[in-house]
């Protein structure tokens, strides 16, 4: 009876982890719907040029590296909303605001995925080009290159060797286009069921949803930029 | 105490089991740079698309398990829906019949006109033979280049439910292979209207929806086949387009 009662303990400790680290996978509360920002007001003094002087750059906490280096991504954000984004202001009177990203090295055969993170009803307006360390331009992208990648609305390519940095900037003429698409997918849920004999019972639901979406370029939402790479050959 | 260990040991793996599912590492591609690549004429791998179109559900109106049920009640659900894939698939031919629509020869013709447009010569069809991850066994014989070869694993249509709309959906590999080196310069993947046809979907590959407004059906013997093929066309076009961007 004794070895029944743990048999039984057993599984509901490893059903209860399972479904901990399932639910532990899972992205937290969706955030409110945010409505498109579609003029830019600079909540600081504007620059003639783009600094790079301090560019949003891979931790250089070696815990947070060695995850990033298992999950095989780099994920850099910028939050485009916020008080504190540089800006630019060439001189016409046009203010734009920017993030610069510095492109993680060490890697091999990475490939780097720059834009707009994908909001329910707004992307961040994306204009990306890459320079080498003094901040000259190296390459632009065409308009044929953006392209949605996952969660990700921009270009990928794979970092040529005077490439350091990622601008991205902000484009009006894209600031109040729509992209509307009718998305289909599938969402995998954890449930469970305690029955009266203290029998555990769970299993993983798959629920179907079809959801139209109306996204507005715009100048809030994130400028994000992943680097991401395959298992890298251990350095002897 | 013997128990106790075993106890532990599973909870170790099981522990260890469930986080690395969380981790998938993320789709890596092989990007295609023009400016260092001397790539002019280009053949096209035959047989891009399966011979026959699939219609997929992604899950039914309740989901596909349920916990109350157990294992038992999730075999039940899902020998339903698997019947019911099988006469949505045959549904779908019969009603594509009449139109003699040949979606690969779209494809195919689709592509070349792209390509001649972005510059490319060549562009004859190769056969080619396929691994498993559809990857060129070998490089075919040609003049060319390099040979682009584009298959789509999923092809049909899909809906997320009962209730939920049919609409064309995708999965394509896309990969571009130098005939002297044999080197793979370009390789992607493309889903169309979600992830799970086909290609698990994951960061970092391409992922392409239908438009608002393009037109789905409840039903399949409600469809207006003209339609659906049309809809089907401009999908087709969308990804042809895309193909010729990666390049």
């Amino acid at each position: 009876m004794l070895l029944q009662n743990t048999t039984k303990l057993t599984t509901a400790l490893i059903a209860g982890v399972a479904a901990l680290s399932l639910t532990a996978c899972k992205t937290s509360e969706k955030p409110p719907l945010k409505p498109p920002v579609l003029s830019y007001k600079a909540a600081m003094v504007c620059t003639p040029n783009v600094k790079f002087d301090n560019p949003i750059r891979r931790t250089s906490e070696e815990k947070k590296r060695k995850r990033e280096l298992r999950k095989r991504m780099i994920a850099l954000e910028k939050n485009m909303t916020t008080k504190g984004v540089a800006c630019i202001d060439d001189g016409s009177g046009t203010r734009l605001p920017y993030a610069a990203f510095e492109i993680p090295t060490g890697l091999e055969k990475r490939v780097v995925n720059a834009g707009a993170k994908f909001d329910s009803a707004v992307i961040f307006a994306a204009k990306i080009s890459t320079h080498d360390e003094n901040g000259t331009l190296v390459r632009t992208f065409e308009e044929m290159d953006y392209r949605r990648l996952g969660d990700v609305y921009g270009v990928q390519f794979s970092p040529r060797e005077t490439e350091h940095f990622v601008l991205i900037k902000a484009d009006p003429s894209l600031i109040g286009q729509q992209e509307g698409t009718v998305e289909t997918g599938a969402k995998a849920q954890r449930i469970s069921n305690f029955g009266v004999t203290g029998n555990y019972s769970g299993g993983t639901n798959k629920r179907g949803f079809q959801q139209n979406f109306i996204r507005t370029y715009s100048y809030n939402g994130k400028a994000v930029v992943q680097t991401v790479f395959p298992k890298q050959k251990i350095k002897k | 105490m013997k128990h106790l260990k075993s106890t532990k040991l599973n909870l170790a793996v099981f522990t260890a089991f469930s986080l690395t599912a969380c981790a998938t590492p993320p789709y890596v591609p092989t990007v295609y740079d023009a400016s260092t690549s001397s790539v002019k004429t280009i053949a096209l791998a035959d047989n891009s698309l399966p011979d026959t179109m699939g219609a997929n559900e992604l899950a039914s109106h309740t989901g596909t398990g349920q916990a109350a049920g157990g294992l038992i009640g999730y075999l039940v659900v899902a020998a339903i829906e698997g019947a019911e894939t099988s006469n949505r698939k045959g549904a779908l031919e019969t009603l594509m019949a009449p139109l003699n629509f040949d979606p690969e020869a779209e494809f195919e013709a689709m592509l070349k006109t792209k390509l001649a447009d972005a510059g490319y010569e060549g562009l004859n069809m190769v056969n080619v033979q396929r691994n498993s991850k559809s990857a060129l066994k070998s490089v075919p014989e040609t003049n060319a280049d390099a040979v682009l070869n584009v298959e789509m694993v999923k092809f049909g249509l899909q809906k997320a439910k009962t209730g939920a709309e049919w609409r064309p959906a995708a999965g394509v590999k896309v990969e571009l292979v130098g005939t002297q080196t044999r080197d793979v310069l370009m390789e992607n993947m493309i889903s169309y209207n979600s992830g799970i046809l086909g290609i698990k979907e994951t960061e970092g590959f391409i992922t392409m929806a239908p438009k608002l407004g393009s037109t789905g059906y409840q039903k399949i013997k409600e469809m207006d086949p003209v339609i659906a093929r049309d809809e089907i066309m401009v999908m087709l076009e969308e990804i042809s387009d895309m193909v010729v961007t990666l390049l």
